[in-house]
C-alpha cells in the first residue's frame, strides 16, 4: 500500500507541471509573483481573437489531414508488413526505419528540411508532420495484429476475398481500436509539433504551437492555456479510453487457471 | 512455414470461358479482381516508402553530405572542444531523463496493472493528460511550479535550479513520463496472467511477484523504454532551450542558435551528431534487449 501510495504520488508530480495549465487558464494576471488574483475568464475570451483563431485553424487542419493520410498510408503497410511470412528482411528494415523518424531529433529534421526546401515551404512542413506522424499508426496497426489470428483473414482470402478486402472486411474492423489509438496519437504529434514550425516556415505562417511559443517567450500571454484546458481532456480521455483494454477482453483472461 | 494460403485458379474450360455471352467463373473473376486489387496494397506501400525517402531520407542524407562539406572545407563553423562540451552536458542530462523515466514509467505500470478498472482509467487520464498540452505549456508550468516553491520555505525552496540542469532534467522527466507510462502498460498488458495468479496462490508475496517475476519479463521492454526515452530527451530542443542555462548547452540548443545565425555547415554537423548519438544508443541497448529476450530466462 506505501509503495502504491507512493508511485501515485511521484506520478501525480511528475505530470503536475501540465495541470498548471488548467490553474493559470483562470488566471487574472499573467505573472507568476503577482500571485493568482481574482479568477477570470480573460484568456478564455482572447482565444476567441483573429490571431488565435487563425492559429487554431492552421493547425488543426494540419493536424487532421496528417493524421488521416498517415493512417491511410499505414493500413495497407502494416497489413502486407504482418502478412508478409517469406523473405522478411524487407519488413525489419521498414519496421527500423519507422522507428527511426521517432528516435531522430526534429532538429537535425529541420537542418535537412531547410537545405532542401528552404525556408517559408509550407508543404515541406506538412511533409515533415506526415514523417514525424507516421510512426504511430503504423506500429500500433501492427500490434494491433497480434492479437488477431491470421487465420481469420486466412480463411476470408480462401473463400475468395482478395488481399484488399480481406484487409478492408476483415483485418481492419479487427483492429479498429488500434487504427484510431495511431490516428490520434499521429494528430497530437502533428498538433504539438513545434520546432519544425519555428525553424522553417516564415514569420507570416504561424501555427499554434509556434504562436504559443513566441506569446510564451515574449508576453507571457496566457490564452493558449485556456485553448489547452478546452482541449487538453478531450484528447487525453481519447488516449485513454482507447488505449485501455476493452473490459470483455480484460475477463475474458484466466484469473486463476485452478479456479472450479 | 509458410501460411499463405494459395490462390483460387480459375480452372474454367477456355472453350467456355471465351465462348460470347459466357458469364465468368466465379473464382475466374475472384483472381481477376485479386490481381487488380493487390496493385492498391501496392500503390500503399509506395506511398509509404515515398514518404519515407522524401520526408526522411533526403533531408538527413541533405544533413550528411553538409556534414562532410563542413569537415572537408577545414572550417566546420563550430570548433571540436564546443562539440565536446555540447555533447557531455547533453549526456548528463538525457541519461538521468531515461533513467528516471523508465523506472516511474515502470513502477507506474504495475500499479495501474493492480487497480480496479475505474481506478486504472483515473489513474492513466491522470499520466495521460500532459500528452494533450502543448510542450511550451508544459515547460512554462514547469518553471510556475519550480517559482511558487520560493514561497515553501528555504528547505522546499527549488527556484534557484530555473536555468539549470536540473530545470532542464524535471522539464524533460515531465516531457517523457507520459510516454514510458504508454509502453509499459502496453508491455505489462502483454505478459501472462496465469503465472502470477499460480505464484500468489502458492503463497509469494507480492514483493517476490514483482521482483522475481514481473521485472525480469519486462526487461527486455525496460530497456527499449530507456533507449527510446534517451533518445527523445537528447534531442529535445524546446525544454532546454527555455528551462537550461549557459552552462547546460544541448545539442540541439547548439543546432538551434547556429541556425538562427545562419551558419548552416556548422548546424549540419551538429545536426548530423544529435542524430547519430541517439541512434548508435538505442542500437546498443536494442540489441541488449534482443538478447535478453532469447536468452532462457527471457522466455
Amino acid at each position: 500500500m506505501t509503495g502504491r501510495i507512493f508511485t501515485i504520488v511521484l506520478a501525480g508530480l511528475l505530470v503536475a507541471p501540465a495541470f498548471t495549465v488548467v490553474l493559470l487558464s483562470f488566471s487574472h494576471s499573467s505573472f507568476f509573483d503577482a500571485g493568482f488574483g481574482t479568477p477570470s475568464l480573460r484568456w478564455y475570451a482572447a482565444a476567441f481573437s483573429p490571431r488565435w483563431l487563425e492559429s487554431i485553424a492552421l493547425s488543426a487542419g494540419l493536424a487532421l489531414t496528417t493524421a488521416l493520410v498517415t493512417t491511410a498510408v499505414a493500413i495497407p503497410a502494416a497489413f502486407v508488413a504482418t502478412r508478409t511470412t517469406r523473405h522478411n528482411g524487407w519488413v525489419k528494415a521498414l519496421d527500423l526505419l519507422v522507428l527511426a523518424t521517432i528516435l531522430v531529433p526534429p532538429i537535425s529534421l529541420a537542418v535537412g528540411y531547410f537545405r532542401l526546401f528552404g525556408e517559408g515551404n509550407f508543404p515541406a512542413l506538412w511533409l515533415s508532420h506526415l514523417v514525424l506522424g507516421l510512426a504511430f499508426p503504423y506500429f500500433s496497426l501492427r500490434m494491433g495484429s497480434q492479437s488477431v489470428s491470421t487465420s481469420l483473414v486466412d480463411a476470408a482470402q480462401l473463400l475468395g476475398a482478395s488481399p484488399t478486402k480481406a484487409m478492408i472486411a476483415i483485418w481492419l474492423p479487427s483492429i479498429r481500436r488500434h487504427a484510431l489509438l495511431g490516428f490520434v496519437l499521429a494528430f497530437l504529434t502533428s498538433w504539438d509539433e513545434t520546432v519544425l514550425s519555428i525553424f522553417i516556415t516564415d514569420p507570416a505562417t504561424l501555427t499554434l504551437p509556434k504562436a504559443i511559443w513566441e506569446a510564451m517567450s515574449r508576453e507571457r500571454d496566457l490564452t493558449a492555456a485556456a485553448i489547452n484546458t478546452v482541449v487538453a481532456p478531450c484528447l487525453s480521455l481519447l488516449v485513454v479510453w482507447l488505449h485501455a483494454e476493452p473490459s470483455q477482453a480484460r475477463v475474458a483472461q484466466p484469473q486463476n487457471p485452478f479456479e472450479t | 512455414m509458410n501460411c499463405q494460403p494459395s490462390p483460387v485458379k480459375a480452372t474454367v474450360p477456355v472453350s467456355v470461358a471465351n465462348a460470347p455471352g459466357a458469364t465468368p467463373h466465379p473464382s475466374h473473376r475472384v483472381d481477376q479482381s485479386g490481381r487488380a486489387n493487390i496493385g492498391l496494397l501496392l500503390a500503399g506501400m509506395a506511398a509509404l516508402w515515398l514518404l519515407l525517402g522524401l520526408g526522411f531520407l533526403a533531408p538527413l542524407i541533405e544533413v550528411g553530405k553538409s556534414c562532410l562539406a563542413a569537415l572537408l572545407s577545414g572550417d566546420p563553423q563550430v570548433s571540436a572542444a564546443v562539440m565536446a562540451k555540447v555533447q557531455q552536458a547533453t549526456f548528463l542530462i538525457a541519461l538521468p531523463v531515461a533513467l528516471v523515466a523508465t523506472a516511474a514509467g515502470t513502477m507506474v505500470a504495475i500499479v495501474i496493472e493492480s487497480l480496479s478498472n475505474p481506478a486504472r482509467k483515473a489513474l492513466l487520464f491522470l499520466c495521460f493528460f500532459p500528452l494533450g498540452v502543448h510542450i511550451s505549456y508544459r515547460v512554462f508550468g514547469v518553471e510556475f511550479l519550480l517559482t511558487g516553491t520560493a514561497n515553501l520555505g528555504p528547505l522546499l525552496d527549488a527556484s534557484r535550479l530555473l536555468f539549470t540542469r536540473w530545470a532542464t532534467i524535471a522539464g524533460l522527466a515531465h516531457w517523457v513520463f507520459p510516454v514510458a507510462v504508454m509502453v509499459m502498460v502496453t508491455a505489462l498488458s502483454k505478459l501472462p496472467k496465469t503465472q502470477f495468479e499460480a505464484a500468489r496462490l502458492l503463497g509469494a508475496p507480492k514483493r517476490s511477484l514483482i521482483w522475481r517475476l514481473t521485472i525480469p519479463q519486462l526487461l527486455p521492454a525496460m530497456l527499449l523504454t530507456f533507449g527510446l526515452i534517451f533518445c527523445l530527451a537528447y534531442g529535445s530542443y524546446i525544454t532546454p532551450e527555455a528551462l537550461g542555462g549557459i552552462d547546460d548547452f544541448t545539442t540541439s540548443r547548439l543546432v538551434g542558435e547556429l541556425l538562427r545565425q545562419g551558419r548552416l555547415q556548422g548546424a549540419a554537423l551538429a545536426g548530423f551528431v544529435a542524430l547519430a548519438v541517439p541512434l548508435v544508443v538505442f542500437a546498443l541497448v536494442g540489441l541488449v534487449a534482443l538478447k535478453l529476450q532469447q536468452s532462457p530466462q527471457g522466455n
